[in-house]
């Protein structure tokens, strides 16, 4: 049988935003005096007891960090996966990721996540992202070679998690390191599953190089079967053995209630992920993130008096139903989800790992439940069931 | 050759080259292990010019005027067009070997070496390393030193500005290029030049810390040059001066009516500029002859000389 899963996922946004054209941008520039420390801890109780609800209701949890932005809450991976160590007992940690393009030391990263692995007992899935173009500016870092320093990173957290006979040391291109010996080592052996997410067949490729998991966001069933199909190809020409439903994820919004009428009342609840998301297009197209011919389109598009659009900012006003049909969105009843996972399964070549966003904007813990407490029990045995 | 950027020299295979604005095929110029692409204009004795933030695409004009007097040879930064970027070259500390790399394999005799906003600083970092090959500097509108508070930038931080919010700072009121006139391969050109700026003057944001406190070294005759207009440097004048000051008695400032991109807007009051200021200082500034160029900017009529170093 399968093991199909839900890794339930709030990105812990400040909700408590004015109206979007009173301010440029809510990422990098929004002044947090429009953040209420006090109202900001009872979003944290609310977000950690989601998480821990998720664990009681066997489904699994992930974790994902942004810096000076009200659309993310969550800082550092490290720290939430660690409360979240600590706050359940049984579901998967998945931090989707760690941004190791723009992490300084990466011996670091290896010892954080070690800790985690050991503190859960062995339940860390731990994701690598390079991270947006957004994080630019917040974490000063040079937006060229991203990915060179990327890889290098991943190479040398993997090179700490599974050398156990003393220091190394190592003197790359992008990161040097001394006496690299880590206390305490990973709780998996030889170390936790590693996770990318991309919404570029080409990294998608290089992620089946290495032999890593792969996870898509928001990229609708067209793209994650295109990126899909690339990774398992991408392995097999590598020389691994094809990569199975359990090495891919796919991080869409889902919402389950009893009736259509409560459902599609969720999805539009859900909608305002999508529609609070303003960025100032300065720090959207950043020189050096993209190839330079994609980047030459925008410039382009730019001496022509268009700005860079947000990429789901199309997204924003359709349809629910167009949502759902594009693979977006899972909302419905239990058999109306069960229907549309499976139908995006079928379409994306297996997909057992179903990343959702089940959280957002100023939707209650007891709304959240209700849909998560469904999932749990109506959605995923039947998955189970009937896709195995 | 040396061993180049994968992605770099892939996508560059790809591409067609961007040939705007220049009136002469590229050559290939070989400095050292990196191979360069330089477009030469004009006949006389040569002028080496060191192009600014976007490469040759918007110099044909100045280059063109400084060729009735000089052989402007004008090679690409690694980076920018079809030139080499091995990849240990990663900030203008490196790109400045390149150069010396450069002027030791096309200058038999010191000539005078100009460069442009960016390029004025890689001119510095050059200068300051070895002046054989320079008989005099021109500094048009240079970043590279920080002068202001470690809260104040000294420039418009482009990373967090509208594309207008650049331009305006960029061009001020004045004339800037129509953009919506360019072709496919000439974004392209830009986007790799843009990509060039982000790899050499992210962070620190278009400033070398130890630069300033090297700038004493420069032991020839050198214009520092400005836009009266220029909105991009947050203090054109206090910046201007403190270049002055920090390379002393051998420096001069003075300005031009114009913005930042002083050689794109007067392209013929910046040839004059130059080519007066060289004619000023020939004879006095032979290499390592460490004497001031005096009287240099006689031969400008609007150029008012607004500081002169100790």
């Amino acid at each position: 049988m399968r093991d199909i899963r839900n890794y339930v996922f709030t990105e812990m946004p400040y909700p408590y935003l004015p109206p979007d054209e009173t301010f440029e941008s809510a990422r990098v520039t929004l002044p947090n005096q429009l953040y209420d420390p006090e109202a900001g801890s009872e979003l944290y109780d609310k977000y950690f007891d989601i998480y821990r609800a998720a664990d009681e209701l066997g489904l699994d949890v992930m974790l994902n960090e942004h810096h000076s932005t009200a659309t993310c809450l969550d800082t550092a991976v490290p720290l939430s996966a660690a409360i979240v160590a600590r706050e359940t007992s049984r579901a998967r940690i998945l931090p989707l990721g760690n941004p190791i393009s723009n992490r300084p030391d990466p011996v670091r990263v290896a010892e954080e996540m070690a800790m985690v692995d050991v503190l859960s007992h062995g339940r860390l899935q731990c994701g690598f992202v390079r991270g947006v173009p957004m994080e630019v500016s917040p974490q000063n870092v040079p937006p060229i070679g991203m990915y060179e320093r990327f890889w290098e990173a991943a190479e040398l957290i993997v090179k700490a998690w599974t050398t156990h006979d003393g220091p190394f040391n190592w003197e790359g291109r992008y990161f040097q390191a001394r006496q690299v010996n880590i206390w305490p080592r990973p709780h998996q052996q030889p170390h936790p599953p590693i996770w990318v997410p991309t919404q570029s067949a080409g990294t998608g490729e290089q992620v089946a190089r290495r032999n890593y998991n792969l996870a898509t966001i928001l990229t609708g069933t067209e793209g994650a079967a295109r990126i899909f199909s690339t990774f398992r190809k991408a392995a097999v020409d590598a020389g691994f053995p094809e990569p199975g439903p359990d090495r891919v994820g796919y991080s869409g919004l889902m919402f389950v209630a009893h009736t259509e009428a409560e459902a599609a009342a969720g999805g539009e609840a859900l909608r305002w992920y999508l529609q609070h998301n303003k960025v100032a297009p300065q720090f959207m197209d950043v020189p050096g993130y993209l190839e330079p011919d994609i980047r030459a389109r925008i410039l382009a598009k730019k001496a022509r008096g268009e700005e860079p659009q947000a990429p789901i900012a199309h997204l924003t006003n359709a349809p629910l139903s167009e949502l759902i049909d594009t693979g977006m969105f899972f909302v419905g009843t239990p058999d109306q989800v069960v229907e549309q996972v499976k139908a995006f399964d079928r379409q994306v070549g297996g997909c057992d790992n179903l990343l959702m966003m089940m959280h957002t904007g100023t939707m209650s813990f007891d709304t959240t439940y209700k849909s998560m407490k469904l999932c749990a029990e109506e959605v995923l045995p039947r998955l189970r069931e009937e896709l195995g | 050759m040396a061993e180049t950027d994968g992605r770099a020299d892939k996508a560059r295979a790809d591409k067609p080259k961007a040939d705007t604005a220049r009136t002469d095929t590229a050559h290939k110029v070989a400095a050292g292990p990196v191979e360069l692409d330089e477009v030469r204009n004009g006949s006389g004795s040569p002028l080496v010019y060191l192009h600014g933030e976007d490469g040759l695409l918007f110099s044909g004009p100045v280059r063109d005027a400084l060729g009735a007097s000089f052989t402007v040879r004008a090679p690409e930064h690694p980076g920018w067009g079809r030139s080499d970027r091995p990849w240990y070259v990663n900030t203008v500390d490196d790109l400045s070997y390149v150069y010396l790399d450069y002027l030791d394999a096309t200058l038999d005799e010191p000539a005078p070496l100009i460069g442009t906003s960016f390029g004025a600083w890689l001119a510095a970092e050059v200068a300051v390393k070895s002046t054989a090959k320079i008989s005099s500097l021109v500094l048009v509108a240079p970043v590279g030193i920080k002068v202001a508070d470690r809260e104040t930038r000294d420039f418009v931080d482009v990373y967090a500005s509208t594309t207008e919010q650049v331009a305006a700072a960029t061009y001020g009121d004045g004339a800037r290029p129509d953009l919506r006139a360019l072709a496919a391969d000439e974004f392209f050109y830009l986007a790799e030049a843009q990509e060039a700026m982000a790899r050499y003057g992210f962070r620190p944001y278009l400033h070398d810390p130890a630069l300033v406190h090297r700038l004493h070294r420069i032991d020839v005759p050198t214009l520092v040059l400005w836009g009266a207009d220029d909105r991009f440097v947050r203090e054109p004048d206090t910046y201007a001066a403190a270049w002055a000051t920090a390379i002393g008695s051998n420096a001069e400032v003075a300005s031009l009516p114009g913005g930042h991109r002083l050689e794109e807007q007067s392209p013929a009051a910046v040839a004059d500029a130059v080519t007066a200021f060289v004619a000023g200082t020939a004879g006095s500034g032979v290499a390592g002859g460490g004497t001031a160029g005096s009287g240099a900017a006689g031969g400008a009529a609007d150029m008012s000389v607004t500081a002169a170093a100790r």
